[in-house]
């Protein structure tokens, strides 16, 4: 299969019709694994609120990956996540089982191990009785669900080629701005350090596709140290709700661009914002190309980071996981805008975030020939 | 501008860096003259040192240029965001197929087929059809940078239709189901569609009128063709004047030739939220005054006159702060793209991104 | 564009392009040489281990080395100056002979992928390890000499050969045997093969296979390296084997020992040199350095700080400077490209054009008023220094000085009811007090918004020793340098004070702010460093200026200390979360550390801040005034950030 053609057909379902669409699906009996974060953020309970109020028959069964540094880590917003807790579990109550998931992310010494204890449980955890797994991401940080999706994509195009996989994105376009990323550690992601460790392969030249937004300068300084790029292209949002959008980046991050790395100005790409399926093909169209032109002198290899909404992101987990290609991540604390209190969780909040769900079908029905 | 060095150091990152990833690319500077030297002759014409921080901060936060990497990006967009869809949708409603096996609609026989039937024209040179055509591998005979078809090239564009269809042994009519009017901007929606002097005008009713009723609409199915007006870019008062005047428009047209008229949404909306100025915002407020200080009637003509004022705020009053690479649309604020000649009695106006005027991109 | 050359991250660069490596040598500084000079006799026979916070200098020492490096100093050593000095250093050091490349340096950049091999449980659990190791190692060898031969590693390995000498090990000799191979194609795709299968268990979540099979019991390629007969087209190439392991803090913890243990223990039979950032080393080996308890310095490694080896480090950053401005030379014209002549040293031009009479006036009026009642003891004084000075911001500086001798007089009098004249002899004493003099100079630039940060001696102080921050801040101070000449301003092109000072403010606080995203465990460090740069700032403004010229860290005693780490041993979360913060702000040389310090009949370790967070503070720059803590007051601080303890009212600081 050529680069592209995986997710040619992929169904990116948008707001304004998200509700319909799930609506019909549960309408047949479809047996429903939602995996999802337990975390501070308002967000967290919008989806399986939504899809209990579409009812339906068959299994609902829920994940919740409870994931912390240590075993007596407190979140400095415990009380969002109770709060968080207890409105999960008036939801899950009478309609849904629920299984907690323990993922303690770091080992002796620091080490981030997130990705790996979350890839080995769904390595073995039993998929057979579902006909459809939705990963909610909206309170899972990125460094999870990336290796997350690949185990059930990979699961799903393997042993399970009946089950369809869906990420799901509560897209908040302010919520997110106002969220604080600390960017303590950056490394490449389990499953997706693609070859660009390999010193039989440190010739060939390596391409990096960062999605960009604004206020990640600190991640992109570090994330530059451990890809070491022969070449690298920005991806900036457009189309997009603040048409300015992408010359606002440029200001912010122009000073790494020209000082520190000398970018090459005709460099920039685009995706549309809050597309994930445009972020998908603008990298590999960018993969397909640089193929292309650097085959004389032998490969390249590609180097993904999403240093941008979740939404997008899952876009960027598209290409990599199709093209083989290396993630590169900072992982640090989220920690939640400064305006945040517990008005995010009145009724009036909920539902406006319940209307900003977007579900990316991954696997299953839209791609049987 | 009198800037202190520190605050020259800030600034002049900020320009450069701009002109040389988007501004620099804009089609109708001369050779040898950029963006930072139009900059600098453009804040000169300001009178004083504060009206030209207001022109810098209005071209610093609010000018929305659109770059050619941009418009590509857009080209490349339309088929998967504006076409696909629909050509999934019909397919799979012929052939009874839930919406959601996307494989296999699309690698139906009955999706290549209407894909086929599908034309695409360009409603000017903006629309990058041969671009667009080459980014789908469509096929030769289905794209046409102009939508002004000869009958002679609609009868081969209809022939070559029958040949493609025989080729393969498909049992169908060579008849066009669907076709798209390809533009890369609308402002007002005038220059496509309006109602003057007693008539509808504009490069949708030409058309009607020359291509569709004179020749191509014997090719088109029965019952009509599905005609879809779209545009890469286009503003929130150009769609709501395009929803206004379709119906009345569409009654006008014989039966059953057209199926239906849509306008599909443009892939970047410019909301209201854009045009100038804005009351909440002070500098907005502060430029709005320089365009009046400033306006030099000579930027009037016979063609901007149909928008019913003046230039002040661009043609028909937009007061868009948009520039396209390949040319300032006459729709954004005079003061972007107003070139006018120094006399003795008047100053004249140095153009920031000067236009070449096609009197039928004014509307 | 052309962009700072200060902020260009030559050494980031990966090592693969020729452009890549020509930039990187023709920006490196000469003198950085120096600190491997001085433990030349023992270079190639002991391991190296070099540490340092991030952007010390240790991937640069390392990359000079490498043989695309080496193969430009050779090729560019004609043009000479600093391109043949380089070469004659590296003649000197034992890395070229007769001109040309002898090392062959193997930079290794130790990835997360070693880590994972951690997970590893059991006896064979460093048997991934070696293997991954030795596979890098062999394949770093085969592209080394491929590059020092004008070889493509594509196209000519076929004109390799290998062989392994008798004097090899059996061990060696047997792992040769299965892993090797006498022609280059066929060497390179094994050792490729055995690096893509490891990685591929490391990576791939749906790897099934037999670890077993792919672990190696030794790392046997450094004895490999040492036995190994390289043919060039059946010419014999002479070589000496240099493997350079970069940021083997990546490494876990077990690893790093059983690494250390390997090469203290001679069982590598070449040269290694290995490099740490702090955060790997645990706090405590940083502090003593005592990096492997039962080996010696100097015996059984050497050991590079970056941060304590200061000697040269001014002619290191001036060289630096030197370089990074010729890069940009086109833009500097013919004006002087020495950086340090950009930024304006005149502090007397600031005292003349700022300490007027106003600020003569009001100082006098705050001589009176600090002596209050026992003025008449000090009056000889003031009328002396009135009648002696003939330059007002002369007069200014030593009123000013006047006022902390008035405030140490009075409270000193008060508890002894000495109620004598103040002598001339004690004010010349007074005056004489370097320290007394630079806390005069602090005070007045801080009550006079003076410029204080600026020339270049500040500027080398305040980069802390390290390369990186010493480049981020010579970045900012040329970017506006830059703009001023792209403008034909001439005159805005020499950085006047309080252009330095502003701008050095920008770096300092952002360097502060941004603390909590970028240091591991950065909030807790951040409340550390906030709550000492507050303690510092009361201290350093108190009235009588007890630790003139100022306060810049703090210590706690090396009983507390350990008592500390005791206690995080056992879980103590409160001491967890402090030891921590320690931890990390020394790593990222955010606190620099001096262990065992001797005072008072006690040892202690104090940290000083970086002189970048001295900046935000107002503090100065020099070392030497710390204040003791508690262990519980820092605990209290973790809590609920650093609180005023009573004063008596006469000693209430300036900054109240």
């Amino acid at each position: 299969m050529r680069i592209g053609e995986r997710w040619e057909d992929a169904i990116h379902v948008k707001p304004d019709f998200f509700k319909t669409f799930w609506s019909q699906r549960l309408e047949q009996k479809r047996d429903v694994l939602l995996i999802m974060g337990v975390g501070w953020d308002p967000r967290m309970t919008a989806l399986a609120r939504t899809i209990k109020a579409m009812g339906g028959q068959g299994l609902r069964s829920v994940h919740l990956i409870a994931y912390r540094p240590s075993p007596s880590f407190v979140s400095p917003q415990k009380h969002m996540v109770e709060k968080n807790l207890v409105a999960l579990e008036q939801i899950i109550g009478g309609w849904a089982t629920k299984e907690t998931i323990e993922v303690i992310t770091r080992k002796e010494g620091g080490l981030y191990v997130g990705d790996e204890v979350v890839a080995e449980h769904y390595l073995k955890c039993d998929l057979s009785g579902f006909t459809d797994i939705i990963v909610d991401v909206s309170a899972l940080p990125k460094s999870l669900y990336f290796t997350l999706l690949l185990v059930l994509a990979k699961r799903a195009g393997g042993e399970h080629k009946d089950i369809n996989v869906h990420a799901v994105a509560c897209q908040d376009v302010e919520l997110d701005a106002g969220i604080v990323e600390s960017a303590e550690d950056v490394r490449l992601l389990k499953g997706f350090r693609g070859r660009l460790t390999r010193l039989s392969q440190s010739d060939i030249p390596r391409i990096w596709a960062v999605i960009l937004e604004r206020n990640y300068s600190m991640s992109l300084t570090k994330l530059h140290g451990i890809v070491g790029p022969t070449d690298i292209y920005p991806i900036l949002p457009f189309p997009a709700r603040n048409p300015r959008g992408d010359d606002d980046i440029l200001i912010e991050y122009e000073s790494i661009f020209v000082n520190e790395w000398n970018l090459n100005p005709m460099n920039f790409i685009y995706a549309v914002e809050e597309e994930p399926l445009d972020v998908y093909r603008s990298i590999v169209s960018l993969y397909q190309w640089q193929k292309d032109a650097l085959e004389p002198l032998g490969d390249m290899s590609m180097v993904v980071s999403a240093l941008s909404s979740k939404l997008s992101s899952i876009g960027a987990f598209m290409a990599a996981f199709e093209g083989n290609m290396a993630v590169a991540h900072a992982i640090g604390r989220h920690n939640p805008p400064a305006y945040l209190d517990l008005s995010f969780w009145d009724n009036g909040k909920m539902r406006s975030f319940e209307d900003s769900l977007h579900s990316v079908w991954l696997t299953g029905e839209p791609y049987e020939s | 501008m009198e800037w202190d060095t520190p605050t020259a150091k800030k600034e002049f990152a900020k320009i450069r860096y701009l002109a040389s990833v988007k501004y620099d690319g804009y089609q109708n500077f001369e050779p040898g003259r950029r963006f930072v030297e139009s900059l600098g002759t453009w804040l000169r014409q300001f009178k004083s040192v504060d009206q030209r921080r207001i022109a810098y901060q209005f071209i610093m936060t609010r000018m929305v240029y659109v770059s050619g990497t941009q418009m590509d990006h857009l080209v490349d967009l339309f088929y998967p965001q504006r076409v696909l869809p629909i050509l999934l949708d019909q397919s799979r409603t012929r052939d009874s197929i839930s919406p959601y096996q996307v494989r296999k609609i699309r690698t139906s026989t009955t999706f290549a087929v209407l894909q086929r039937k599908t034309l695409f024209l360009g409603m000017s040179d903006g629309a990058r059809i041969d671009t667009f055509r080459r980014k789908n591998a469509l096929n030769n005979e289905q794209v046409s940078v102009s939508y002004e078809l000869s009958p002679e090239k609609a009868a081969r564009m209809t022939e070559k239709l029958r040949q493609w269809l025989a080729d393969r042994d498909i049992q169908a009519e060579p008849t066009f189901e669907n076709i798209f009017l390809i533009d890369d901007f609308s402002g007002s929606g005038r220059s496509i569609l309006r109602f003057e002097d007693g008539k509808f005008k504009g490069k949708l009713a030409r058309f009607v009128d020359e291509t569709l009723m004179k020749s191509l609409g014997e090719s088109c199915a029965p019952g009509g063709a599905h005609l879809f007006v779209a545009t890469y870019l286009g503003t929130v008062g150009a769609k709501r004047h395009l929803a206004e005047t379709l119906d009345a428009f569409c009654k006008t047209i014989r039966t059953g030739l057209l199926a239906e008229c849509i306008v599909p949404d443009p892939l970047q909306v410019f909301g209201n939220k854009l045009s100038v100025p804005q009351e909440d915002k002070p500098n907005d407020l502060a430029f709005d005054e320089l365009l009046n200080a400033y306006y030099d009637d000579r930027l009037e003509d016979e063609n901007t006159k149909t928008g019913g004022t003046d230039v002040k705020h661009g043609y028909a009053g937009c007061g868009l702060p948009l520039v396209l690479c390949h040319n300032c649309p006459n729709n954004s604020v005079y003061l972007l793209w107003g070139q006018t000649e120094r006399l003795p009695d008047r100053p004249g106006l140095h153009a920031l991104f000067p236009r070449i005027s096609r009197h039928l991109e004014s509307r | 564009m052309i962009g700072n050359p200060f902020l260009y991250r030559a050494a980031d660069v990966r090592s693969g392009s020729m452009a890549d490596d020509r930039n990187f040598v023709n920006l490196f500084g000469v003198s950085s040489l120096g600190l491997i000079r001085e433990m030349s006799t023992n270079l190639w026979n002991i391991p190296l281990l070099m540490i340092s916070a991030p952007g010390g200098g240790k991937s640069s020492l390392m990359r000079i080395f490498s043989p695309g490096a080496l193969h430009y100093i050779e090729e560019t050593s004609r043009i000479g100056g600093v391109r043949q000095s380089l070469s004659e250093q590296m003649e000197a050091l034992g890395a070229f002979k007769g001109g040309k490349p002898y090392v062959v340096g193997l930079w290794l950049r130790m990835g997360s992928e070693f880590r994972t091999l951690s997970q590893v449980e059991g006896p064979d659990r460093h048997g991934l390890f070696c293997a991954l190791l030795n596979s890098r190692i062999v394949l770093s060898m085969i592209n080394g000499t491929c590059r020092l031969n004008d070889l493509s590693v594509g196209k000519d390995l076929n004109r390799l050969s290998f062989s392994i000498r008798p004097e090899a090990d059996s061990m060696t000799a047997a792992a040769w045997s299965k892993w090797g191979a006498s022609d280059g194609v066929a060497l390179h795709k094994k050792m490729s093969d055995l690096e893509n299968s490891i990685c591929e268990m490391t990576d791939d979540p749906f790897w099934h296979g037999d670890s077993s099979a792919l672990a190696h019991t030794r790392l046997w390629a450094s004895n490999l390296l040492a036995n190994l007969d390289i043919k060039v087209d059946g010419c014999a190439f002479s070589y000496r084997p240099l493997v350079m392991l970069d940021d083997a803090n990546e490494l876990s913890p077990d690893q790093i020992r059983y690494l250390l243990d390997m090469l203290m223990s001679r069982q590598v039979t070449v040269s290694f040199w290995v490099s740490f950032r702090k955060e790997a080393l645990g706090l405590e080996s940083v502090l003593t350095q005592r990096i492997h308890r039962a080996m010696e310095r100097g015996r059984d490694y050497q050991l590079i700080d970056f941060e304590r080896a200061r000697g040269d480090f001014r002619n290191r950053v001036l060289e630096i400077s030197k370089l990074r401005v010729q890069s940009a030379a086109v833009q500097i014209g013919g004006l002087s490209q020495a950086f340090i002549d950009f930024v304006s040293d005149e502090r007397d031009e600031v005292f003349l054009k700022r300490l007027d009479e106003g600020v003569a006036r009001e100082l006098r009026s705050r001589v009176l008023a600090a002596a209050g009642p026992e003025l008449e003891r000090f009056r000889s004084l003031i009328s002396h220094i009135e009648n002696d000075c003939s330059e007002t911001h002369d007069l200014c500086r030593r009123l000013r000085m006047l006022e902390i001798l008035i405030h140490r007089e009075v409270g000193k009098a008060q508890k002894s009811f000495n109620f004598l004249e103040v002598s001339d002899q004690t004010l010349r004493r007074h005056e004489s007090d370097k320290a007394i003099v630079e806390a005069a100079e602090l005070f007045l630039a801080k009550e006079y918004r003076l410029p204080y940060y600026f020339g270049a001696q500040r500027l080398f102080a305040l980069a802390s020793f390290n390369i990186q921050q010493f480049l981020k801040l010579a970045g900012a101070l040329f970017e506006e340098i830059m703009t001023a000449i792209r403008l034909d301003r001439d005159a805005d092109s020499f950085l006047l004070p309080e252009r330095q000072h502003a701008i050095v403010n920008d770096v300092g606080r952002t360097f502060l702010d941004e603390i909590p995203f970028t240091v591991t465990n950065g909030s807790q460090v951040s409340r550390l460093l906030r709550a000492t740069g507050d303690m510092c700032m009361r201290e350093t403004y108190r009235q009588s200026a007890p630790y003139a010229p100022g306060v810049t860290g703090l210590a706690l005693t090396m009983h507390e200390f350990e008592a500390l780490a005791k206690r995080t041993r056992k879980g103590d979360e409160a001491c967890l979360e402090l030891y921590q913060a320690i931890e990390s702000a020394v790593a990222h040389n955010i606190l620099e550390p001096e262990p065992n310090y001797k005072c008072k009949g006690q040892e202690f370790l104090v940290l000083y801040l970086n002189r970048l967070l001295c900046v935000p503070f107002q503090l100065p720059l020099q070392r030497g005034g710390f204040r003791e803590q508690r262990l519980l007051t820092l605990l209290e601080w973790m809590r609920s950030g650093y609180r005023k303890t009573k004063v008596p009212e006469r000693q209430l600081g300036l900054c109240e």
